[in-house]
């Protein structure tokens, strides 16, 4: 019962059971089946075998007294067999199946077969046999022989009682059944007994392992197994007993971990609070770092920018050759070491991503012209060619920004000029095929230098790196410049790469991707033809006179090129009239050049028509030439030749100089008309009194408003020009009082905002006329005009800034962009002055200042930054103001600004 | 066991076929010489006992040689085949039986190797036909006389001699009774009727004698009864004389037989004679015979048995007076 109540419902204890009951019963019965389904089968085929052989053997003996049926034969026969217990019968037939002899009386039938059979009737097992003749052989002759088969002579049936059979089958199954029950409880009571000694440890292990589940750790199994249970009992004891160590191992552990990750969490926290200061003060670091940089940028290149200045007024005093050459050494150290400064300052931006492309309208053409002719003094003074070719494709405005693209083509000019001894550079321009909508421009320089060798090819554009260190000592430079050219072409979207063999010269290609621009900067009409017919070119260089004809090309209708003064002399006098002209390319050569000046005076001689005479640089004396000469239509350039200018020169008569001409066009003041001019920049008074003195006014001149009153109340002018922004008092509040004591003299404002509130105060202040900026000399002195009753008409309407392309040329005035120049600088270093100081208010003013100069001049990069700078000074963004004034600085001393105002 | 001295000793299988061989193309020789007076020997069967005779008549005889055929071999021929031989020498029961229904009348005939019982079942079945045809016989088996001899001879001191006759010899009893009488035998004799067991008729027969002979009768002398009759003999210690060589190795004490070769050289002798004198003799039982002995049987009987030789010198001398 226990056993069905605990084991037999579920569990380990009835698999035990099973696995031990089950196949033991299967084989007992099938052992047991087996067993007594054999020995049934023996026990009968025993009696048959029996039956048969005692029948076999009496049918053996019987066949003489089956022959003879001699009954007593038989009787004495059958006395044998019939002894046996279960022999009931014996019976003797003969071969008509007739009875011979038979022991005793039983009923039953038999049928004679001439085979043995044995069969069950009534309780008995009958054997038959028959009785077979055993005959001999006794004739000799064939004629005695009997034909006879194995003749039957009669049977012997032996009947056997089943009863003793029967008893025994029925022992046979008793006695098995017996020893099988007896086994069976044997086995049971063993596989219990051995199933409980197996399954009890077991399932008190299976208890503990559920308690330890629960967390009873405690919880241990009672060790009372041996062998395999007993080793797994003490097994189990073991682990609990490592578990529950370990466990309060870990609990102190993670106690201990806990208060240690309590205590780091504190820790970080200092640390964090400490990192943030430590940030705080990186960024204070930094902003320092900026301003040191700015500062350094500023204190190194104030002084280098005295020294430059200094130098260049030492050098007009009259000095000795030596001091001269001192001066010149000074000058060019001061500048290698101020673009070299530049350079590291660059560098250190592009590392750092700090740059970024501007993306304002430009022209190509222009912009890569301004670098080679800022280059083409050095040129000219190692006497090499400098070719600059344009092929016609080059849109004339894209989108970009033009003061980088200088800034690579300054480098890579100015690199393959210092590597260059003899020979020429050409610098191309050419337009490619582009998928997209961007313009894709190749530009090259390509050199007759020294060259660089493959190897060194490849370190070419790693930082602080020359082709060979022995060019640093050579050429100098920072070892920057190409690295500095490759990053920014890489911010164009362009690539750089070179193709050199040493000894025989350089030649690099950069592209880069331009946006396409709106519109043409200026309307020119280069393209068209001009009424110049013939022009004659001369240069004894190929390529630059290639490029010269190329220039011409479709301006001209008939082009002589030739590069031998033999040839040039064939020439002019075959082509003479007034509509021919001659364009004679100076040699770069010193000697060449001399020996082509002992020859222009006789070959210019008889030429009715215009001559350009195309010199390497400025500072070649050609003045010797023209004025003995005397030529009047001789127009000196340098080389390169601008496409615009060379149109301009096609487009003048031959009769007059351009310059004369041009003069003559300009409006003038009746003579003795007094002009007040107020304007705070010393560079805009002065072109306004250089255009008032060549107009034939009298020019009084004051720096600011109050000055202004002062003046006007003094002088009583005709008429007063009147800038907006000035210093003290500005140009509004100066009008308003001027106004109190001069209600009717005109006053023009000269302004470059565009503010309409502004506008109104001028108008409400009494303000005839507003003018923008940048001044036009032509509309300034034509309203004056009209304004002072000297021209009638109506005043033209207001023109909106930037609306008129013309400017005022400098030159026609005395002033030459080297005052433009020299006069920015003079901003520049006021600014950086006010930056240093951290002097607002000088930074505004002389950011406006600046404003108004690019405005007056058309210098849009110019403007554009100064206009950033004043935005940056009044949001007081030093890091903002620092980098304006330094792309300022850039644009200014490197003359970067002039890209759009260089045929101004 | 011994055998009779008188007989030729067999020949070895080889030899006989050469001789046959020979014999043969003897007799193709001899037919294409003088076909007229052939003799034709018709075989009962190709049995050896049979070539054996027909071998010795060939071998024997003195005149054109005999051509043999065997009887199956006949019975291809055309039906007046047999009219170019003469005589007719038949060998066995078959051939007699057949020659005698088909040989056209005046044929000489000599039956050799027949059973006298057989014979005379012939005669009365064509008694008719036989009247158109000359015919002797050389019978197989011995005359009573010469068993009685043989009997006698083997046991001189016995006094009755047992014989049970069957269908067979039920017939010949006076035959017997004579020559018992002659050989100083008193006949114990029963007759088996169609139902009777042979072996309870025999037990009281063979009890009463002192030696008891078997006589060539299937009713009583068969495969199963003729070894329990031995053994009955053997059981009471009486002598038993057989009539056959199988029957002597079997367990009879002694018998008298003629061998195909002795019928076969009589046979060559009657056609010699015939050959000579164009005479048929009466039909005969053989003169050659020999005499068979089973020492072992005549040991266990406590009989001292003369050699064969002996036994047959007897009864030739027997004969002769």
């Amino acid at each position: 019962m226990s056993l069905l109540q605990n084991g037999f419902g579920k569990g380990i204890r009835l698999k035990v059971f099973t696995i031990t009951l089950v196949p033991l019963l299967v084989m007992t019965l099938m052992l047991a089946g087996y067993f007594i389904s054999t020995r049934i089968a023996d026990n009968e085929t025993a009696l048959i075998e029996r039956g048969a052989t005692m029948s076999r053997l009496m049918a053996a003996a019987a066949e003489f007294g089956i022959i003879s049926e001699l009954t007593p034969q038989l009787k004495a026969l059958s006395k044998g067999p019939i002894q046996e217990s279960d022999v009931k019968d014996v019976i003797f037939l003969n071969a008509t199946g007739q009875l011979i002899y038979r022991s005793t009386e039983l009923a039953f039938q038999f049928i004679p077969r001439p085979t043995p059979t044995y069969n069950q009737q009534n309780g008995y097992w009958l054997f038959a046999t028959p009785v077979m003749a055993t005959g001999i052989l006794i004739d000799d002759s064939p004629e005695y022989s009997e034909q006879q088969s194995p003749e039957i002579l009669g049977w012997v049936v032996i009947a056997i009682s089943s009863d003793p059979m029967r008893q025994r089958q029925l022992d046979i199954i008793t006695n098995t059944l017996i020893l099988l029950l007896i086994g069976i409880l044997v086995t049971f009571v063993v596989a219990a007994r051995v199933g409980h000694t197996l399954t009890d440890p077991i399932i008190d292990l299976t208890e503990l392992v559920g308690k330890l589940q629960q967390g009873q750790l405690s919880a241990r199994a009672l060790e009372q197994s041996d062998a395999e249970i007993g080793s797994l009992e003490r097994g189990i004891n073991l682990l609990a007993e490592r578990v529950q160590a370990s466990n309060q191992l870990l609990e102190s552990q993670v106690d201990k971990a806990t208060q240690r990750l309590r205590k780091t969490m504190q820790y970080l926290e200092t640390q964090n609070h400490a990192l943030h200061k430590a940030r705080e003060r990186a960024d204070q670091a930094n902003m320092a770092k900026d301003e040191f940089l700015a500062r350094m940028s500023h204190e190194l290149r104030t002084p280098l920018t005295s020294v430059l200045g200094f130098t260049g007024l030492l050098k007009q005093t009259s000095l000795s050759f030596e001091q001269q050459e001192h001066c010149r050494i000074i000058s060019q150290t001061s500048t290698m070491l101020l673009a070299i400064i530049d350079d590291i300052l660059d560098f250190a931006k592009l590392q750092s991503n700090a740059i970024h492309l501007e993306s304002i309208p430009f022209s190509p053409e222009e912009c890569i012209h301004s670098a080679i002719e800022m280059q083409a003094q050095s040129a000219a003074t190692k006497g090499l060619e400098l070719i600059y070719q344009v092929s016609d494709d080059i849109p004339p405005v894209v989108l970009g920004d033009p003061m980088r693209l200088r800034q690579v083509a300054t480098n890579l000019i100015g690199n393959a000029i210092k590597f260059t001894e003899h020979g020429h550079v050409i610098v191309s321009l050419q337009r490619l095929e582009s998928d997209d909508d961007t313009i894709r421009i190749e530009f090259t320089v390509l050199d007759s230098g020294i060259g660089i060798d493959p190897t060194q090819q490849a370190h070419l554009f790693s930082a602080f790196s020359q082709a060979d260190s022995s060019i640093t000592r050579r050429f100098g430079g920072s070892g920057l410049g190409l690295v500095i050219v490759r990053k920014l072409l890489e911010l164009m979207e362009g690539e750089i790469r070179l193709n050199s063999m040493a000894g025989q010269g350089t030649e690099f290609i950069c592209t880069l991707n331009c946006l396409p621009g709106a519109a043409a900067l200026k309307g020119t009409s280069a393209g068209s033809l001009t009424h110049t017919k013939e022009l004659i070119i001369f240069d004894r260089h190929r390529s630059s006179l290639q490029a010269l004809t190329l220039l011409a090309d479709k301006s001209v209708a008939r082009i002589y090129p030739c590069r031998t003064l033999q040839q040039l002399s064939n020439y002019l006098e075959q082509v003479s009239g007034v509509n021919s002209a001659l364009m004679f390319g100076l040699s770069a050569d010193p000697a060449i050049a001399r020996e082509q000046k002992q020859h222009i005076p006789a070959l210019f001689r008889g030429f009715k028509g215009n001559i350009m005479l195309l010199v390497p640089s400025l500072n070649n004396d050609v003045t010797e030439i023209t004025r003995v000469q005397n030529h009047h239509n001789i127009t000196v350039l340098t080389k390169p030749l601008r496409k615009i200018n060379l149109h301009k020169w096609l487009s003048h008569s031959a009769t007059k100089s351009g310059r004369s001409q041009l003069i003559s066009k300009l409006p003038t003041l009746t003579p003795g008309t007094k002009v007040l001019i107020a304007e705070d920049n010393d560079f805009n008074r002065l072109l306004l009194t250089r255009i008032m003195g060549t107009a034939g006014a009298v020019v009084s001149e004051a720096i600011n408003g109050m000055q202004a009153i002062q003046l006007a109340e003094q002088h009583q002018p005709d008429i007063i020009l009147m800038d907006v922004h000035m210093p003290r008092i500005d140009g509004i509040e100066a009008t308003l009082q001027i106004r109190q004591f001069l209600p009717n003299v005109p006053i023009i404002a000269l302004t470059a905002n565009v503010v309409s509130s502004e506008e109104q105060a001028l108008t409400d202040a009494g303000v005839n006329r507003i003018e923008y900026k940048p001044i036009n000399d032509t509309r300034l002195l034509n309203t004056m005009r009209l304004l002072l009753k000297q021209e009638q008409g109506s005043l033209p309407p207001a023109a909106r800034p930037h609306d008129e392309a013309s400017a005022t040329d400098l030159s026609h005035y005395k002033l030459s962009p080297k005052d433009l120049h020299a006069e920015l600088l003079r901003q520049l270093t006021a600014l950086q002055q006010g930056f240093s100081a951290q002097d607002i208010h000088k930074l505004r003013n002389h950011a406006h200042q600046l404003t108004g100069l690019a405005g007056l001049f058309e210098l849009p990069a110019l403007e554009l930054t100064s206009s950033d700078l004043s935005q940056a000074v009044k949001e007081a963004n030093i890091r903002k103001t620092w980098h304006c004034l330094w792309r300022l600085q850039r644009l200014i001393e490197h003359h970067q600004y002039q890209d759009d105002a260089g045929d101004s | 066991m011994d055998k009779c001295g008188l007989t030729r000793q067999p020949l070895n299988c080889g030899a006989r076929i050469m001789l046959s061989l020979f014999g043969w193309l003897c007799i193709i020789k001899l037919c294409v010489a003088s076909a007229a007076a052939q003799a034709l020997i018709v075989l009962s069967n190709e049995q050896q006992p049979y070539q054996i005779v027909s071998r010795e008549i060939i071998l024997q005889s003195e005149g054109p040689v005999p051509q043999s055929i065997s009887l199956n071999n006949l019975h291809q021929k055309p039906s007046g085949y047999l009219q170019q031989f003469s005589p007719i020498i038949t060998v066995g029961s078959a051939a007699t039986d057949y020659v005698f229904a088909k040989a056209p009348a005046g044929s000489q005939i000599i039956s050799s190797f027949i059973p006298q019982p057989g014979y005379r079942r012939l005669l009365n079945r064509y008694s008719d036909r036989l009247q158109s045809l000359r015919h002797t016989a050389l019978f197989l088996d011995q005359p009573y006389y010469r068993h009685i001899a043989l009997a006698r001879a083997v046991q001189p001191s016995a006094r009755s001699l047992g014989v049970i006759l069957g269908p067979t010899t039920g017939k010949d009893l006076q035959a017997l009774e004579t020559a018992s009488r002659a050989r100083g035998f008193t006949l114990n004799h029963d007759e088996l009727v169609s139902n009777d067991n042979p072996l309870q008729m025999l037990q009281p027969i063979m009890a009463r004698s002192d030696i008891f002979l078997a006589l060539p009768d299937q009713a009583i002398f068969n495969r199963t009864t003729a070894k329990w009759i031995l053994f009955m003999s053997y059981q009471q210690h009486i002598p038993l004389i057989g009539f056959s060589r199988s029957y002597v190795d079997a367990g009879a004490l002694a018998a008298v037989i003629s061998t195909p070769e002795q019928i076969g050289r009589q046979t060559a002798e009657i056609l010699n004679r015939f050959n000579e004198s164009g005479a048929l003799p009466q039909a005969s039982y053989s003169a050659y015979f020999s005499v068979i002995t089973n020492p072992q049987v005549a040991r266990n009987l406590n009989i001292e048995l003369p050699v064969p030789s002996q036994l047959e010198a007897r009864l030739k001398e027997v004969e002769q007076r």
